[in-house]
């Protein structure tokens, strides 16, 4: 999945335990924060998500090694998404 | 492809394909592909979630009801099921770049168990809301929360869900064949990336999910 990936060693399996456990803490604590009614939770859950996909992203999709065009793609995708996160909000705010 | 040696523990030496100068660039082109695929697919479910948000801002009150209806013991299992195969499938690649192939096929083994416990569920959780009459569209009968917004949280909540969940049995049909390719050599440490693409995939699945998880059960 990675194009400077060529050393075994780079998949390091310790970083892999690390995200998980990372990642299911922050569900967890999203869960939490839901079950005790949290002031503003809608964003801060939204935020935890994001964080979520970030670590899955760099540290199991090795996003951090792909080579430029790869990481230009992944980019662009996300702009996207941001774009159109900026277009609905645009939208409520303005209906 | 060429066999290297006779004999049942032939392994087949992968030759780059005919429009590649070696197999790093041919492993190159997969990889760029594959994120394009990615991308695309994330586009499709951008587009839902765009929607999503559209209309919980105009029928808030019946979508906070209707995620408190919501199955949150089996949807708050199955993302860490989701979460645990992604690891499970970063440790089937990290297995197959150190040879290891019985390893490999252990990971995928796991990885697959976790997702066809997860498409269980999902089974579950269905037949827990049609029970209640709480089905997509034309078809809402659900008591509890009756009026327009609880029918649009459904409809979305199984469209959104259901294609996910197509995603992720598509996903187990591919990680079962590439089990099947790397349990007879085809996939090896030298030319893997047929494995990498399909466990990008998985990933993908895994972080939708991960969005999905407080849209439809945690943002009451």
């Amino acid at each position: 999945m990675t194009d400077r990936h060529r050393d075994p060693t780079l998949g390091d399996a310790g970083k892999h335990r690390l995200a998980l456990g990372a990642v299911l803490a922050l569900q967890y604590l999203s869960l939490g924060l839901h079950l005790v009614g949290f002031d503003g939770y809608p964003v801060v859950a939204l935020v935890l998500a994001g964080t979520m996909v970030v670590i899955s992203a760099s540290v199991f999709m090795d996003l951090r090694w792909a080579l430029a065009p790869t990481r230009l793609v992944a980019v662009l995708a996300v702009l996207y998404l941001g774009l159109l996160c900026l277009g609905v909000a645009g939208d409520v705010a303005f209906r | 492809m060429t066999v290297s040696e006779p004999g049942p523990a032939r392994e087949l030496v992968r030759e780059a394909d005919v429009q590649f100068e070696n197999l790093a660039r041919q492993a190159h082109a997969v990889r760029f592909g594959i994120w394009v695929f990615l991308a695309s697919e994330l586009l499709l479910f951008a587009g839902l979630f765009a929607l999503y948000t559209a209309y919980r801002t105009e029928y808030s009150a019946g979508f906070i009801e209707g995620i408190r209806h919501a199955e949150l013991a089996i949807g708050t299992i199955n993302t860490s099921l989701l979460v645990i195969s992604s690891y499970t499938a970063a440790a089937a690649l990290r297995a197959i770049r150190r040879d290891a192939p019985r390893a490999t096929l252990a990971w995928l083994g796991v990885t697959l168990a976790l997702g066809i416990v997860f498409l269980a569920l999902k089974g579950l959780e269905y037949s827990h809301h049609a029970a209640d009459g709480a089905l997509p569209g034309a078809y809402y009968a659900f008591r509890e929360l009756p009026g327009h917004g609880g029918q649009l949280f459904f409809t979305l909540y199984y469209f959104m869900t259901g294609l996910h969940v197509l995603h992720l049995a598509a996903a187990v049909l591919v990680l079962a064949w590439l089990a099947w390719r790397v349990s007879r050599r085809r996939t090896t440490a030298a030319y893997h990336a047929d494995l990498e693409g399909g466990v990008l995939y998985w990933h993908l699945v895994d972080c939708i999910w991960i969005f999905l998880y407080p849209l439809f059960y945690l943002l009451a």
